[in-house]
C-alpha cells in the first residue's frame, strides 16, 4: 500500500506536478534526517545531507526502477550522502576526538548510559559501515532483506555486519560502564 | 566459548525471526554456558536500549530549504513561448476535466519592474499581515501613490484586472481575479533581492496565499480581490522567474530582469 502510494506519487512529479514531491518530501523528510543525523552525529550536517538527498532523489527520479521500493531507492541516497559527508568530514578535520566519551567508573550503572549521548558516543565508536547496519536495524526498524538492498550487499552480509556491530557496540558501551 | 550456530540464534531471537523450535533450543543451550548467558543478556539489554531511542525532529525551516533547492522544472512539459512584449507577458491557461490555470506573472513581473521599496519580509507559509499592511497603506496613503501599470486579463477560465500603484517606497500590486474554476498564480523572485512584503485578501478572511522563501501562489476560484505588497533589499537588477503551471505541468518558463524606478 504504501509503496503504491509513493508510485503514484513519482509517476506525478515525473509528469511536473510539484505538489507531488512536496508530499515526497513531508512523508519521509523525518526518517531521512534521523538517518543522516545517526551517521554522522551532527545535526547541521545532518541537514545538509536531508536536503542533498532529496535533490538528488528528485534529480534522478526518472532512474527509479518502480519494481523496487521508493524507500529503499531513497535511503540509499542518504546513506551514500552521509557516507560522502564522514570522509570530507575526516579529510578536512580529522578524527573527532570529542566524539570519543571519557570512560566511567563502576560505580555508574545502566541507568547512566541508557541516554542518548551515550549510545550516540557507542555509535561512533564503530565503524561506518557497521553503524548504518545498527541505523537501518534498530532506529529505522527495517528487514534484513531491505538493508540488503539498500546497501547493496546480500543478507548473509547484513547479519554478519549486524552480528559484528551489536557485539562492537556491547564491547564500547563495556567500556563506558555497563554494570552487570 | 560459544558456538557459531548459536551465536546466530542469539542474534535471530532478539531480532524476533526466531521458530519455537530454535528459542527452545536456544534455551537449553543457554542454560549449559554462562559465557553464552551472558552474552545473550547483554545484547538484548543493549538491542532494547536502541529500540527506544526516539527519532529527532529536524528543524522546521528545513521543509522549506529542501523545497526551494529542488530544480522544479526539470519534469515540467514546455509550451511555445508567447511572442508579447516582456513587460506584458501572455498569459497560457490550461484547462482539463478538474480545473484550469490561469498565471498573470508576466504583468506581475512587469510591475515588478518598475516596483521598489525596502522592507524585510519574512516568509511564512501562512501570511496574514494585515497590519503591517495597514501601517503601509496609511503611511504611503499620505505620499501620494502613484498610478503605474493597468493589465486587463480576459482569457476563456479567468477575467480580472491587475493594478499597479506606487510611490519611492511601496509598491502595491490589486489583482481582481475571477474565474468559475480554481486557477493559481505563480510569482518567483530572488528573496536577496526582491522580498514580498504583505498580502491580503480584501473581501475574504480566507488564506489563499501560499508563500515560500522566495516563491509566491495564489489560488482564486470565484471573484476575488487581493493585494500584494514588495518590497526591494538591494539596489541592483534582479533576475525574476516567472513559471506557469497548468494541470500540474509547465506551460511556460521566462527569466526577466526587475528594475527600479528612481522617484
Amino acid at each position: 500500500m504504501v509503496e503504491q502510494e509513493d508510485l503514484v506519487l513519482i509517476r506525478e512529479c515525473l509528469s511536473g506536478s510539484s505538489r507531488a514531491f512536496e508530499t515526497i518530501v513531508d512523508k519521509y523528510q523525518k526518517t531521512v534526517f534521523n538517518v543522516a543525523f545517526r551517521i554522522i552525529n551532527d545535526h547541521e550536517d545532518a541537514e545538509d545531507i536531508t536536503q542533498s538527498s532529496f535533490v538528488k532523489a528528485f534529480e534522478h527520479l526518472e532512474t527509479f526502477n518502480p519494481s523496487h521500493k521508493f524507500f529503499s531507492w531513497l535511503y540509499r541516497i542518504v546513506v551514500n550522502e552521509s557516507l560522502n559527508a564522514l570522509n570530507q568530514k575526516k579529510r578536512l578535520e580529522g578524527l573527532n576526538e570529542g566524539l570519543i566519551s571519557k570512560e566511567k567508573t563502576p560505580e555508574e550503572t545502566y541507568d547512566e548510559i541508557e541516554t542518548s549521548e551515550n549510545i550516540d558516543h557507542a555509535l561512533m565508536d564503530l565503524t561506518p559501515d557497521n553503524r548504518i547496519v545498527i541505523v537501518l536495524k534498530h532506529f529505522q526498524n527495517l528487514s534484513y532483506t531491505d538493508i540488503g538492498h539498500i546497501l547493496d550487499i546480500p543478507e548473509k552480509t547484513v547479519k554478519s555486519r549486524l552480528f559484528t556491530a551489536r557485539q562492537l557496540l556491547k564491547s564500547s558501551l563495556l567500556k563506558k560502564g555497563i554494570s552487570r | 566459548m560459544i558456538e557459531q550456530k548459536y551465536l546466530d540464534l542469539i542474534h535471530k531471537e532478539i531480532d524476533g525471526l526466531s521458530s519455537e523450535n530454535e528459542r527452545a533450543e536456544l534455551r537449553a543451550y543457554l542454560a549449559n554456558n554462562p559465557e553464552a548467558q551472558d552474552l545473550h543478556r547483554d545484547l538484548t539489554r543493549i538491542s532494547g536500549i536502541l529500540n527506544k531511542v526516539h527519532q529527532v525532529d529536524p528543524p522546521p525551516y528545513l521543509r522549506t530549504k529542501i523545497l526551494n533547492s529542488l530544480p522544479l522544472s526539470k519534469y515540467a512539459r514546455k509550451e511555445k513561448r508567447s511572442s508579447l512584449p516582456s513587460v506584458v507577458q501572455s498569459l497560457v491557461v490550461g484547462v482539463n476535466a478538474r480545473y484550469a490555470y490561469a498565471v498573470v506573472a508576466g504583468v506581475v513581473l512587469g510591475i515588478l519592474a518598475y516596483a521598489v521599496i525596502n522592507r524585510q519580509f519574512e516568509a511564512t507559509t501562512s501570511p496574514d499581515i494585515p497590519s503591517l499592511y495597514g501601517t503601509m497603506l496609511s503611511r504611503e496613503a499620505s505620499e501620494n501613490l502613484k498610478t503605474g501599470e493597468h493589465v486587463e486579463i480576459s482569457l476563456e477560465q479567468a477575467h480580472g484586472t491587475v493594478d499597479i500603484k506606487y510611490s519611492s517606497e511601496i509598491v502595491l500590486v490589486e489583482l481582481k481575479l475571477e474565474s468559475d474554476q480554481e486557477i493559481e498564480m505563480f510569482i518567483e523572485f530572488d528573496d536577496r533581492d526582491i522580498s514580498f512584503a504583505g498580502f491580503r485578501q480584501l473581501d475574504s478572511p480566507r488564506r489563499t496565499l501560499s508563500i515560500e522563501k522566495s516563491s509566491l501562489r495564489v489560488t482564486n476560484t470565484g471573484n476575488h480581490e487581493y493585494i500584494l505588497v514588495f518590497t526591494d533589499l538591494t539596489e541592483s537588477v534582479s533576475p525574476m522567474s516567472l513559471k506557469i503551471f497548468s494541470g500540474g505541468a509547465l506551460r511556460y518558463e521566462q527569466t526577466v530582469s526587475t528594475g527600479r524606478q528612481d522617484e
